[in-house]
């Protein structure tokens, strides 16, 4: 295919201006090998030995005559923006290497197998570090694997369900905090106490509910009610500058926020390195925004204290 | 100075992990260069500065040198002997001492720039020459200035490098000339050591619950620090060039070179056998072409070959083989000459083996470049 279009560019050539261009778009075009692209435009990206992205769709193909995939192995729940999964799985004895890749994903990958599996032989392994876009559509997906063997042959594909949830928590009342660079933020929100002539309570990493502790001579086990009505800060992303990839914290009511003064703050735990973090944050209620704000985080915001009451005021309202 | 514009197969919009554009289709100055130089009877220096934009605005200092020299019979002769110490181009074969103005290829062979990136070294060198006789000899760090890993322009280790060439420069005639020599290095390469770590408990929150499990957590277990350590290394070249005035169109130049060397790659594929555990050899060679087409015309071929681990193996469905890692390159180049400079056209196939194909196995990685060059000289 390369060829042909190769030697029609050759004959379209006319003066020298359009040779140079000529000449560039075929150092661009020409020679056959395996493509350059990047995985980074691929909702599933994979490393690993000898892995190699295909920047086209991988498609299934159920008749197909070549070898089969026996197993796929890999973890059913993911986040988009996940990192430092393993997708591993065995093929059938003769297979050189499977493609894998997600399902409607614009690219996929060729996998070469690592060895025999000890367990079943003579089936074969493979394995590979997978990571997950943030732009990863959320809900069902299914993850497609094909062997390939010696001979070029191509083999059924086999596909394993996966649940993608999105970066950000959904529910009534949502304040999420979201950031560009891989840098350690904290999400703190300051909201009426669920009881009545109670001080406000901090949602943050150190204190992921709403819910005042109490005894069991105080009541014992919370209710279904209570915690269907709880503020909940879904997860501290970064902590600590292990870098997990989701840079985005979430505080979230399922169920009606009590009425009250909120006060929404940002907290620069540490930069992990990074020169900036350009954040966002925004409020949401029963899916209409109703606060937005944006702003940057460098090392200077680093030096105040880290714990309840910490960070910079960014949103105050009322509900 | 060279101003370039250059496409390249593997360019992509995106950045490296170390946030590095991936994109090299591109202006570009690769060099401008200004030197002062003195040359006296018993007395020569050279100072040199290099600016360019290769991975950002740069500017450098290249080459600085100072020398002692007995003059030849002649002032068209070398100098019977020389003595020079500072960063001068290491005296290895051919291709690292030819001036980038005279090159007519936009840059050097593959090999050269793996075994002797950046071309300048410091040390001290004795060269001189006697009738068709030419010789180098010189201790040098072994850092040199372009190489991507290690110490350039410092040397971690007390060792110094000894490399030399013995060579002919002959005219046969009137019409020929024939120029030839033997080259070779002996060193010490550095395998820098590792600090001690503390035993460590990682948790990733696997399932992303936002909850601690027992089964998220690693155990990472304290390693003692390791010194460092010295390796040995070596290379053998040969060089030979022949140019001959013979056509009416001008002359006709052509050269080739060939290395063997090991635990010596220092750009392209770092050479560390203490880290692999084994020695690493690497083989290199090219031979190129050039024609004079009237007096403004120049058009040229190059082929280069570099094999950075003659004994590297890859895993092949379960059965660990010899693999290649060949680099070749075949370059087309052709310029239109003046006294005051040049415009140079290039188109680089390159071949590798750093793809995989649908089967699994190793296959090129499209790398193909076409460049423009104007070079202006002072």
């Amino acid at each position: 295919m390369y060829r042909g279009t190769c030697a029609r560019r050759l004959r379209a050539g006319r003066s020298l201006l359009g040779a140079v261009a000529l000449a560039a778009s075929v150092a661009a075009a020409c020679g056959d090998g395996a493509s350059p692209a990047s995985s980074l435009t691929a909702s599933l990206r994979l490393t690993g030995t000898g892995v190699q992205y295909v920047p086209r769709p991988l498609l299934d193909d159920p008749a197909a005559e070549g070898p089969a995939v026996h197993a796929i192995s890999a973890a059913f729940h993911v986040a988009a923006g996940a990192l430092g999964r393993t997708i591993s799985g065995t093929v059938e004895k003769g297979t050189s290497a499977v493609l894998v890749g997600l399902d409607g994903d614009s690219g996929h990958y060729i996998v070469p197998v690592t060895g025999f599996d000890i367990d079943n032989p003579p089936d074969l392994q493979f394995s590979a570090q997978a990571s997950f876009s943030r732009q990863t559509p959320a809900g069902s997906a299914a993850l497609r694997a094909r062997a390939v063997a010696t001979d070029g042959r191509v083999g059924p594909g086999v596909t394993q369900a996966l649940s993608i949830d999105g970066p950000l928590s959904t529910g009534r009342l949502v304040i999420a905090l979201t950031w560009d660079t891989e840098a350690d933020l904290d999400l703190h929100v300051v909201t009426p106490s669920p009881v009545p002539d109670r001080p406000p309570v901090e949602l943050w990493s150190g204190n992921r509910t709403t819910l005042l502790p109490r005894s069991a001579l105080e009541g014992g086990a919370y209710t279904d009610d209570e915690l269907a009505t709880a503020g909940i800060f879904d997860f501290d992303s970064n902590a600590q500058c292990v870098i997990d990839g989701q840079l985005a914290e979430t505080a979230t009511w399922q169920a009606a926020p009590p009425a009250g003064h909120y006060i929404v703050k940002v907290d620069t735990f540490s930069m992990c390195g990074q020169p900036a973090a350009r954040w966002a944050l925004t409020v949401t209620l029963d899916g209409a925004a109703i606060g937005a704000y944006r702003g940057v985080s460098t090392e200077s915001d680093v030096r105040f204290a880290h714990k309840a009451g910490a960070g910079l005021n960014v949103l105050e309202f009322d509900l | 100075m060279h101003a370039d514009y250059g496409v390249r197969q593997s360019s992509v919009d995106q950045l490296s992990p170390s946030s590095a554009p991936l994109n090299e289709d591109r202006f570009n100055i690769r060099r401008a260069r200004l030197r002062a130089a003195i040359e006296g009877t018993y007395v020569a220096g050279a100072v040199e500065f290099d600016g360019n934009t290769n991975r950002g605005a740069t500017a450098r200092i290249l080459g600085a040198e100072a020398s002692l020299r007995w003059p030849g019979a002649t002032s068209h002769d070398p100098p019977l002997l020389m003595a020079t110490i500072g960063s001068f181009k290491i005296p290895f074969g051919f291709e690292v001492l030819q001036s980038d103005r005279d090159r007519l290829f936009l840059e050097r062979s593959t090999a050269e720039r793996a075994l002797f990136p950046g071309e300048y070294d410091l040390g001290a060198r004795l060269q001189g020459g006697w009738k068709f006789l030419r010789y180098a000899v010189a201790f040098m760090n072994g850092e040199p200035a372009g190489e991507t890993s290690g110490f350039p322009g410092r040397d971690p280790n007390h060792q110094k490098d000894v490399v030399g060439r013995l060579g002919v420069d002959v005219e046969v005639g009137e019409k020929i000339s024939v120029a030839a020599g033997g080259s070779a290095l002996a060193g010490y390469g550095f395998h820098p050591g590792t600090p001690p770590t503390k035993p460590s408990i990682i948790w990733q929150d696997r399932n992303q619950d936002g909850m601690f499990q027992s089964n998220e957590v690693s155990v990472a277990a304290g390693v003692s620090g390791t010194p460092s350590s010295n390796f040995k290394r070596q290379a053998v070249g040969g060089d030979l060039r022949i140019a001959a005035r013979v056509l009416p169109i001008g002359e006709t130049t052509g050269y080739a070179e060939v290395y063997l060397a090991k635990n010596l790659d220092r750009a392209v594929l770092p050479a560390d056998p203490k880290s692999v555990g084994r020695d690493i050899t690497e083989l290199g060679s090219y031979f190129a072409i050039t024609q004079q087409l009237g007096e403004h015309g120049l058009v040229g071929f190059r082929y280069d070959y570099y094999n950075p681990d003659r004994d590297s193996t890859d895993t092949q469905v379960a059965v660990i083989i010899p693999q290649s890692f060949i680099y070749q390159t075949y370059a087309f180049t052709a310029a239109l000459t003046s006294t005051a400079g040049r415009l140079i056209v290039e188109y680089d196939v390159n071949r590798n083996h750093l793809g995989r194909d649908e089967v699994g196995l190793p296959t090129n990685l499209k790398d193909n470049t076409f460049f423009v060059r104007g070079e202006a000289k002072f």
